[in-house]
């Protein structure tokens, strides 16, 4: 007797509860709900605080963090026995369990382009990636052209990583120049006549959003993101360089903070539903006294 | 006076559904072409009266039904130019594995073989089947044009027109995970050129309307508790006359 009052309180029959196995846990279902929305929200802020650190990360690429509905129950309504034409058969119920995070989409969309006056800064204005050279001997991807000299001369990222196809810069040039379309010349000293000493190249993805980012501004290539394809800078599809730039964030603020205010209120209302059940659970525990 | 417990208790039910419904809508107030659901308890009497019938020997459940709220979502711009969001009726078509699935959510990237996908991997579906987009090594984002009704161009040249349906009977479509539909033969779908906008760059947010589910949820709560406050006095009514035969 005890068993069926429990089942009938919620809802279904002996026969539902032995003929459909979907049938449990009813009552922790919407707290499972609501915490899966907590912890969706919580992501959600962690990919905002990241996008937020990142605001003056040269060439950095925000992320957004894209939400799912999980699986639906189904729970056969339980239907009368003796049915007639006022009593309708209700159609199946489908009760929701929440919500994922499924994917950080990257958004590659082009920075400001920032002044800076050092003739290694080089911005890439368009589509396109530099290659880097990891001490691995793989291949990484940036957009921060903030490029340095090494020891030997050769152009360097910041990390150290060798760009690629490397560019050696003599002990003797006095001047560097990089043009739209990636070939560089320097100018010796002594001379009047620049020097070409070798050609930046781009790559680019069809789908950079596939691209997966190991830190340092750099991406690896993914199944996702598809084969690298090569190109001159300012050729169809790629972008142009900029000498004397740099590619700031693409991070704006103001939506950001939308964004976590956004957050944080709907982790708050799944809170609340939490303390609404929890405040049933109770009640239904003090049935029996 | 038995019967008047269960019929109390009854009414606790629904309302528990009621919330898991809620729950449902709240943690998804975020999700992307995500469409509520809400709970109708339409008969809450026709259980009190089944139980009359049968003499209270045989318990008899609730009539309850859900439907899904296929209301507009506001649109949000995104920028990003595989963001697609309809306004208006209709939905998109995505093949997956197990068959085609509609969806209002509109979040695609493009893969290496030219297919939109969702982020799921599943490909949107245009006129002539899986949208396939040529020459994509050379693809820039600008060149990419979606017109209100739907139909893709890259740099003028009409490649292929995103497929749109409507469905003659909407409650007939289930929801599976990933903002999918299911739909059966019964659902009637029926392709539409008209009734609706596409617009690149945007993305529909949830229909979700968090005062409104605020305030299903209070009432849930406290028709739960009034049911509940129901049962605790016919106990002690009940409490009372077991003890009149006490000498």
């Amino acid at each position: 007797m005890a068993d069926a009052f429990v089942l009938f309180i919620q809802g279904f029959s002996f026969k539902d509860q032995i003929e459909n196995k979907k049938i449990d846990n009813a009552m922790e279902r919407a707290l499972r709900t609501a915490a899966s929305g907590m912890f969706a929200q919580q992501l959600n802020i962690d990919v905002i605080a990241h996008n937020l650190a990142n605001v003056n990360t040269t060439s950095f690429k925000r992320s957004r963090a894209e939400f799912q509905d999980l699986m639906y129950q189904i729970l056969k309504a339980p239907v009368s026995a003796n049915q007639n034409e006022n009593t309708q058969s209700p159609g199946e119920i489908q009760i929701g369990t929440g919500v994922q995070v499924v994917a950080t989409l990257r958004d590659f969309k082009q920075g400001d382009l920032q002044p800076t006056d050092n003739p290694l800064d080089v911005a890439i204005n368009g589509d396109g990636f530099f290659q880097v050279r990891k001490p691995d001997g793989t291949i990484a991807y940036t957009r921060d052209g903030s490029f340095k000299l090494s020891r030997d001369g050769r152009l360097v990222n910041s990390t150290g990583y060798i760009l690629e196809p490397e560019i050696i810069i003599p002990e003797t040039a006095v001047a560097i120049s990089i043009s739209r379309d990636g070939i560089v010349e320097i100018l010796n000293s002594g001379e009047t006549e620049p020097v070409e000493i070798g050609r930046i190249e781009l790559v680019k993805f069809v789908n950079p959003a596939g691209l997966r980012s190991i830190g340092n501004n750099l991406y690896v290539e993914t199944q996702a993101s598809g084969q690298p394809i090569f190109g001159t800078p300012g050729s169809e599809g790629f972008g142009e360089l900029m000498q004397g730039y740099l590619e700031t964030s693409n991070v704006d603020i103001v939506e950001e903070m939308v964004n976590m205010i956004i957050a944080q209120r709907a982790y708050e209302i799944n809170s609340k539903t939490i303390k609404t059940v929890e405040e049933m659970l109770q009640m239904a525990n003090n049935l029996k006294r | 006076m038995i019967k008047g417990i269960y019929t109390s208790a009854v009414g606790m039910m629904p309302n528990k559904l009621k919330i898991d419904v809620i729950a449902n809508n709240l943690a998804n107030i975020d999700t992307t072409g995500f469409k509520k659901d809400n709970i109708f308890v339409r008969i809450l009497h026709s259980a009190v009266l089944d139980i009359n019938r049968n003499g209270g020997n045989e318990l008899s459940g609730l009539y309850i039904t859900e439907y899904t709220s296929f209301d507009q979502g506001n649109l949000k711009q995104t920028g990003n130019p595989f963001d697609i969001a309809i306004n208006g009726m209709g939905f998109f078509v995505i093949q997956t594995k197990s068959g085609p699935r509609y969806t209002r959510n509109g979040n695609f990237t493009i893969t290496s073989d030219g297919k939109i996908v969702n982020a799921n991997g599943d490909a949107l579906v245009g006129n002539g089947g899986e949208i396939k987009l040529p020459d994509v090594d050379k693809l820039k984002d600008a060149d990419i044009k979606i017109t209100q009704k739907g139909e893709l161009y890259i740099k003028d040249k009409l490649i292929d027109k995103i497929k749109i349906v409507w469905f003659n009977d909407l409650s007939k479509l289930r929801k599976e995970s990933g903002t999918y539909f299911r739909a059966d033969d019964e659902a009637g779908e029926v392709e539409i050129s008209e009734g609706f906008e596409i617009y690149q760059g945007f993305l529909e947010e949830s229909n979700v309307n968090a005062i409104e589910e605020m305030v299903r949820m209070i009432e849930a709560n406290r028709s739960y508790e009034s049911s509940y406050k129901a049962v605790q006095h016919q106990e002690e009514t009940l409490t009372k006359a077991n003890e009149l035969g006490k000498l």
